[in-house]
């Protein structure tokens, strides 16, 4: 077998043990490269950063937990931002996983702020069936499902509900996904029919093609995609954490995929010379 | 009686549902809202009871009967009964601390996992798929490798110019494609909606 031969079927085992090297050095010792912004996280930054004071704001864990990596950064950063504005702050899932997610990925700046359960933020928990859950809270939204939060108290008993009776009373939804149903349902079921003029979205960098066509035609206001957007996010708030340090790994396995990718193309041009294949 | 029965619930209620958006009278919407939409609840909670009970069916007879990687069974069915189980039994049910632990430490670890394997063979597919064959491969190839150049921080340390590139072929190549596709799938849904409420399409009904 010739050396072009060789260039173009390297054992998938060599691959991945130097793919795996790749990711796990900068994980141990973390190098800092720097992280370009991105204008759509920036965007979605700057318009929830705008809100005034007291507006009520729906963050949704519309995910499972295979987006942790990507996801968590942005909620710590956004969650944080709306306390530290102010904001009424309503944590919920359209997903069974993502409820238990957002509880926890969300308690860590929760206590930093000292916000005040049933004042500052509330827990409404999952929402099963998000269709009907997203047509009914346009009329309704305390009773849209069970009428209480995660720990089973009535929503009408806390402070920070007085006033939101619908959907038309949100100011704004942070919507976090990894899949369906997300930020389109959000656009369809609300914003589409004039019940809230804002929503936000950060997605899994898979999902980022299909949301950069609804941010650039205006269906959403802010989008933080992938780790890229989750580092604009951290980078925009002075808040570096796990986004910044994961972006090196990511970096680094993103160039190994290139450079087999260059050194598969060698060996195909050197074969076909060669006369080894069509 | 069993298949126009079907066809005139489907009829029915498709027909409110347009009513009800298309003239957005707020007493209709209100009581469609409260008994039909809340019924779709019912029907899809239904089927995940349904849907729950055929898992353990399939999977006791499997065990039962010790056909291949039936001790994979008796897993399932194990952590299926130990999560149940906990969140009938644990105040504030799936929201309770023990719930969610065992939650955070199986099933986010082992997702987290799965999601992180694909890296490895997406890196595997990409070295053999990614062949300058053709100039469409390699229209494919260039943009895929300038978008992930552009995406990550070492491209923008080798290069300033990598995120801008990888910005015109997101915003303008992309997008494009995306509203294209999206268009395409919307007219596919009318025209699906469509057959659907003039029965016309009948798949659902299993025949």
């Amino acid at each position: 077998m010739s050396v072009y031969s060789k260039m173009m079927t390297v054992d998938v085992r060599i691959i991945y043990i130097i793919l795996a090297i790749a990711i796990a050095f900068p994980l141990f010792f973390p190098i800092g490269l720097p992280v370009a912004s991105e204008k759509p996280a920036e965007v979605l930054y700057q318009v929830l950063h705008d809100l005034p004071a007291g507006s009520p704001v729906i963050f949704t864990a519309d995910l499972s937990a295979s987006g942790k990596t990507e996801l968590q950064p942005m909620i710590e950063v956004l969650v944080d931002l709306s306390l530290q504005q102010k904001h009424r702050v309503i944590l919920m899932a359209l997903w069974a996983e993502g409820a238990n997610l957002i509880t926890t990925w969300s308690e860590g700046v929760i206590a930093e702020r000292g916000a005040v359960y049933g004042e500052d933020y509330i827990n409404i928990g999952y929402c099963p069936s998000p269709y009907s859950w997203l047509e009914n809270s346009r009329i309704d939204i305390r009773n849209a499902w069970s009428g209480v939060d995660y720990i089973r108290t009535p929503l009408d008993n806390y402070r920070i509900m007085d006033g939101i009776n619908k959907a038309s009373d949100i100011a704004a939804v942070v919507t976090f996904g990894t899949g369906d149903p997300g930020y389109t349902h959000w656009m369809q079921y609300w914003r589409a029919v004039g019940e809230c003029d804002i929503i936000l979205a950060g997605q899994v960098a898979v999902n980022t093609p299909n949301a950069l066509a609804q941010f650039n035609a205006g269906n959403i206001q802010g989008l933080a995609g992938g780790l890229g957007g989750a580092a604009t996010l951290e980078k925009m708030h002075n808040r570096i954490g796990s986004a910044h340090g994961n972006s090196d790994a990511q970096s680094f396995g993103h160039m190994i995929i290139i450079i087999f990718i260059i050194v598969g193309n060698i060996g195909y041009f050197g074969a076909k010379k060669a006369g080894e294949v069509k | 009686m069993r298949r126009t029965l079907p066809l005139v619930i489907t009829m029915v209620t498709g027909a409110i549902m347009v009513f009800r958006d298309l003239f957005n009278i707020p007493e209709v919407a209100e009581i469609v809202n409260r008994y039909l939409v809340m019924s779709y609840t019912l029907s899809t909670q239904t089927a995940v009871a349904i849907g729950i009970m055929n898992l353990f069916k399939i999977h006791f007879n499997r065990i039962s009967r010790k056909r291949s990687d039936w001790q994979f069974s008796i897993l399932l069915i194990g952590s299926a009964c130990m999560m149940l189980i906990m969140g009938f039994l644990f105040d504030l049910g799936h929201n309770a601390p023990v719930y969610n632990w065992w939650y955070q430490i199986l099933p986010v670890q082992l997702g987290n996992a799965t999601f992180a394997l694909i890296c490895f063979y997406i890196a595997s597919a990409a070295y053999r798929a990614f062949r300058m064959r053709s100039i469409e491969a390699t229209c494919l190839l260039l943009s895929g490798c300038l978008v992930m150049l552009g995406g990550v921080s070492i491209g923008n340390a080798m290069w300033s110019g990598f995120p801008e590139i990888k910005v015109f072929i997101m915003n303008n190549l992309n997008t494009a494609a995306v509203r294209g596709v999206t268009l395409g799938i919307t007219l596919g849904s009318l025209a699906q909606y469509a057959r659907n409420l003039f029965g016309i399409e009948r798949g659902y009904m299993a025949e």
